[in-house]
């Protein structure tokens, strides 16, 4: 949500970014609606365009190898994939051991320490909290 | 971006909701980058059909009006709508005075509180601030 760098990727990099979150959805073997509508908010988000859109929704039935895709892209599109990959990976309500095994993959290959990918973890669950108080604002809890 | 209910909404109160949001990108008469990027995060998340997509991209260029947009609202769609207008009025940085007033008419409409836009505004700030505590993490991951 809002601006962010993604929005400032290439095509080819939005492209690989969104595979890793289609990875991870698919982690688990169940795809819910739920992960369904994150990756749809985040492809929406860095304004990709509509028809690469449609060649991504088509991988969710046999998504890419992880290592294949991380391999084209650079430290900061990893790092950036690793943030919303954790919000990919928790939307459903509860982190799959298949789940952080991927995230764990993503971090190491980023370079990303285990303190960072435990502040990161931490910065998913506050912002879950944030966006928990809109519904008792709105008064739909 | 976040765990939401609009995409349990019935799909013609979804619809609703994004022309809501249509409008909202088009209150100040710019469309900035920052909004259009809330905007299709928005519409992704309210699962809309391509077709629907683009029918809905073409209401950014001749926006409906309120009363039309407000018509197709149940209470859950119009109460998130009103919530997701107000990050679309603050995603370029300001609300101006003809953000505000559609925000306070939606207000009205929906019978909601009458410091419902200001609490709206406070929690969006709140985001603001969390979406900026993740960039400064990304900025200092170790490499």
């Amino acid at each position: 949500m809002y601006v962010d760098l993604t929005v400032d990727f290439t095509p080819d990099e939005a492209q690989g970014y969104a595979q890793i979150m289609i990875i991870v959805a698919s982690a688990d073997g169940a795809l819910v609606k739920e992960e369904l509508a994150i990756i749809e908010a985040l492809m929406g988000r860095c304004m990709m365009h509509p028809e690469m859109r449609v060649d991504l929704r088509n991988m969710l039935e046999d998504p890419p190898k992880l290592n294949l895709v991380m391999e084209r892209l650079s430290p900061l599109v990893l790092k950036t994939a690793l943030r919303d990959a954790i919000l990919v990976a928790a939307v459903d309500g509860e982190y799959d051991p298949e789940e952080i095994k991927i995230l764990k993959q993503i971090a190491k290959s980023a370079g990303v320490k285990k303190a960072d990918l435990s502040a990161l973890f931490e910065w998913v669950k506050a912002g879950w909290e944030w966006h928990k108080q809109s519904f008792g604002h709105l008064k739909l809890v | 971006m976040l765990p939401d209910t609009v995409h349990k909404l019935p799909r013609e109160e979804r619809y609703a909701y994004a022309r809501l949001l249509a409008f909202m990108a088009r209150v100040d008469n710019e469309l900035t980058i920052d909004e259009m990027a809330m905007f299709e995060q928005r519409l992704g998340t309210a699962l809309l059909s391509p077709k629907q997509r683009e029918m809905i991209r073409t209401a950014l260029k001749t926006p409906p009006s309120l009363e039309e947009c407000l018509s197709g609202l149940g209470p859950e769609a119009g109460r998130l709508a009103l919530r997701d207008a107000t990050l679309m009025a603050a995603a370029d940085g300001t609300v101006d005075e003809d953000e505000l007033a559609v925000l306070e008419t939606i207000v009205e409409h929906l019978g909601l509180a009458e410091n419902s836009v200001e609490r709206l505004l406070d929690w969006t700030v709140k985001g603001n601030l969390w979406m900026q505590e993740g960039f400064d993490l990304l900025n200092t991951l170790s490499e």
